[in-house]
């Protein structure tokens, strides 16, 4: 029996949990199916088809550590340091990522607005699906930041795992954004509009191509940046250096822990009020 | 013993804001409001609007229900509720299954995917794995008719693609409620046959069939109740006749409308029509045969192609002469088809629709579905049908008529629709337009004499039609 009634569906919570934790359990095949016409979708009618995952990343990579290559870089490095290089291209890939997955989790009812307005359906899997497909894009980088480890000669150790296993606080966090505004970017213009300078503030406040200041009024922004902290710690286990602010690295996966549900309980509300607000 | 309850509206009121700007506003209110347990208030805020208002219904397995009314009356409005796509401001809905499906004009199909990938994305929505769909799949491109453009975007597809792609998709699960919202009117004459064809299976099966139309004659045959909703609320709800009877006198024009469409060269159409210019398929009384299961339905649409009644000619006389092609006003007119047919059928229906210069139909002749019979001969038919007094306004008009086999109604032979239909002219009787004024705005049947047979001579059927009550020949 399903009750579609006027009162928050919040109002009966033990309903709504079972509820939600049915359609994960059941919404498997079909956020697999969705991710598999996502990317047919993505990659159809492109020259290089999936491999336009991993070239725009592969380039920025380049032309930064071409660009980087300076005479003002030293020639050879102490013991402990490492390459501006390196330290630019996991903070690019990682922005990327973050960004990426905001985008999608922020854009999942614009994408299945013909769906939303015709038919009832298991938000579950499209959050999923687009969970995926966000991974599916961190791991498309990820040989690029190989790559680069190897080609600075940066030593290959076992932490490395560990570093590759903390991308995933910065794709959570994307994705927990992105659920969060997933309302109000279908609902308004606003979000798209801002979302042409919006990353290059993050890019310009978050320590993305330059190294993470320790003193200054700059130092304490990136001591509070979330993202800071998420970035730092991914290149402190990967291939080591730097000083990372743990109690703010700390502090953002609790408040992952309260934002990821916050965001998939606002988007399972979310639908019937977009629906008959939004036309497609 | 009452039919299982499906779905139970208790005292439900919709809200809308007709304002782009506050709309977005409130969402955001409400959404905030359900996240903050804030019980729903009975007030309408700046801009908005009761697009329903205190509807109580009950739908039980096997009602097979039209919503008429005019746009905006609040129709759709009731369907997404129930199918579960809006939520109510306030009351709530109970609804005993998850089987349902709704077919709309845009049929909720990603314009980005194919035809291939919305099968599969549309399916497993309806809760079909992969391997399931997978068995399908070619059986529902083949029903949808769409081979040569299935691995093409959906955004490529007319609207009568996608409706019949949705179409099959549907026809191909099992559905326990089926939403249909004037949908009928974009899928071309033979697909529209199929769909109706699928729906009569479907309520013979007891199947729950949810119909928003303006197409009288489909509500009236498939129909065994009928709402009409009028700004927001159910002003009628009871047997189809009635309800439609009480829908079409209200929108009967008003004296002060008749001569207003009388100066306008352009005249007013229905609302209707105005959404679904294209002109509808002929009537289809229920069929008597019943068939269930998904896979049984499906066998029947899998033949297509070319019908095999061939229309060649459409003739008409008219008492008084006024020359070829002309009729006058409350005169006699004889319309006469002669048709070629590759079979022979024991049990026919011989139907002519009269459209004036906008496509809308103005007068239906339907032959008797009751015995005695028509017999279809193989090789050269006639049928002729006698308006005796021709209830139209003067003007220019067409002619189409149909031959359907009895009970199936499967189309046989059809001419005027996707193709103009015969010409013909009605010139003023300089006496009393006002019935001609009247059922220029009107759907209606009108009783005539019906005679059929191999070779019948044009001017016998004319006189015999004056001088006898209906005498069908079998042939």
């Amino acid at each position: 029996m399903i009750v579609n009634s006027s009162l928050s569906p919040l109002h009966k919570p033990g309903l709504f949990l079972a509820e939600t934790r049915d359609q994960i359990r059941h919404s498997g095949g079909l956020a697999r199916m969705l991710l598999r016409a996502r990317l047919a979708q993505l990659y159809r009618y492109s020259s290089l088809g999936l491999l336009w995952a991993v070239v725009p990343t592969l380039v920025i990579t380049v032309g930064v550590t071409l660009s980087l290559n300076t005479p003002t870089q030293p020639a050879v490095l102490l013991p402990g340091e490492v390459p501006l290089q390196v330290h630019v291209a996991f903070g690019v890939v990682l922005m990327q990522t973050f960004v990426e997955a905001f985008n999608g989790q922020r854009s999942i009812f614009d994408l299945h607005l013909s769906l939303l307005q015709r038919m009832k359906f298991p938000l579950e899997a499209v959050v999923m699906a687009q969970i995926a497909e966000s991974g599916f894009n961190l791991l498309a980088k990820l040989p690029v930041l190989l790559l680069v480890l190897v080609f600075f000669g940066m030593p290959l150790k076992l932490q490395l795992l560990l570093g590759l296993l903390a991308c995933l606080p910065v794709l959570l966090a994307g994705i927990a954004l992105g659920a969060l505004v997933a309302p109000i970017s279908a609902l308004g213009k606003d979000l798209d509009r801002a979302m042409a300078f919006l990353p290059w503030l993050v890019f310009l406040a978050t320590p993305v191509f330059y190294r993470t200041p320790d003193v200054g009024p700059w130092a304490w922004l990136q001591a509070v940046n979330p993202l800071t902290a998420m970035l730092d710690v991914v290149r402190y286990l990967s291939y080591g250096g730097g000083n990372p602010h743990w109690s703010t690295f700390w502090m953002t996966l609790v408040g992952l822990a309260l934002c990821l549900p916050l965001g998939w309980v606002v988007c399972k509300l979310a639908p019937p009020h977009l629906a008959e607000r939004l036309s497609s | 013993m009452t039919a299982e309850t499906l779905i139970r509206v208790d005292a439900v009121s919709k809200r809308f804001c007709r304002r782009g700007d506050l709309s977005l506003r409130y969402g955001l209110q409400d959404l905030l409001g359900d996240l903050l347990l804030r019980s729903p208030r009975d007030v309408l805020r700046e801009g908005e609007f009761w697009a329903l208002r205190d509807i109580d219904l009950t739908i039980r397995r096997g009602d097979v229900i039209g919503l008429v009314g005019h746009n905006g009356a609040g129709k759709s409005t009731l369907l997404k509720l129930l199918a579960g796509i809006y939520r109510p401001t306030l009351g709530s809905i109970t609804v005993h299954t998850n089987k349902i499906a709704v077919l709309d004009h845009s049929a909720g199909l990603n314009p980005a995917q194919t035809g291939r990938e919305s099968i599969y994305t549309k399916l497993a929505l309806l809760k079909q794995t992969h391997d399931q769909i997978a068995e399908r799949v070619e059986s529902i491109i083949a029903m949808a008719e769409l081979a040569d453009v299935i691995d093409s975007p959906v955004a490529t597809y007319s609207t009568g693609m996608r409706v019949r792609l949705a179409f099959a998709m549907y026809a191909s699960v099992e559905i326990d409620i089926f939403i249909v919202d004037d949908s009928l009117g974009v899928a071309d004459i033979r697909f529209a046959q199929r769909m109706r064809r699928y729906w009569q299976d479907f309520v013979d099966a007891g199947g729950t069939l949810l119909l928003a139309s303006h197409e009288i004659y489909l509500l009236r045959s498939l129909c065994n109740g009928a709402l009409l909703i009028e700004d927001g609320r159910i002003v009628h709800a009871g047997d189809t006749e009635s309800v439609i009877a009480r829908y079409l006198a209200e929108r009967r024009p008003t004296l002060e409308d008749v001569p207003a469409q009388t100066v306008s060269s352009t005249p007013e159409r229905p609302a209707a029509d105005a959404e679904s210019p294209r002109r509808s398929p002929p009537p289809n009384p229920p069929a008597a045969d019943s068939e269930t299961g998904t896979s049984s339905r499906f066998a029947r649409f899998a033949d297509a192609g070319d019908f095999p009644v061939r229309f060649t000619a459409i003739e008409m006389e008219a008492i008084p002469t006024l020359g070829e092609g002309v009729a006058q006003v409350l005169g006699q007119l004889c319309v006469r088809a002669q048709c070629v047919s590759t079979v022979a059928v024991d049990r026919v229906l011989f139907g002519f629709e009269i459209f004036d210069e906008q496509g809308q139909v103005i007068i239906h002749l339907r032959g008797p579905d009751a015995a005695p019979h028509y017999t279809l001969t193989r090789g050269a038919n006639s049928v002729s049908a006698t308006l005796q007094h021709l209830p139209l306004m003067p003007g220019n008009y067409r002619i189409g008529t149909v031959v359907l086999e009895f009970p199936s109604l499967a189309i046989l032979g059809i001419h005027g629709w996707e193709e103009e239909g015969q010409p013909f002219r009605v010139l003023s009787d300089s006496g009393n337009d006002l019935l001609g004024a009247i059922s220029r705005r009107a759907r209606m049947t009108a009783h005539v004499t019906w005679h059929t047979g191999p070779t019948a001579p044009p001017q016998s059927d004319c006189s015999a039609a004056q001088k006898s009550a209906p005498s069908p020949t079998t042939g």
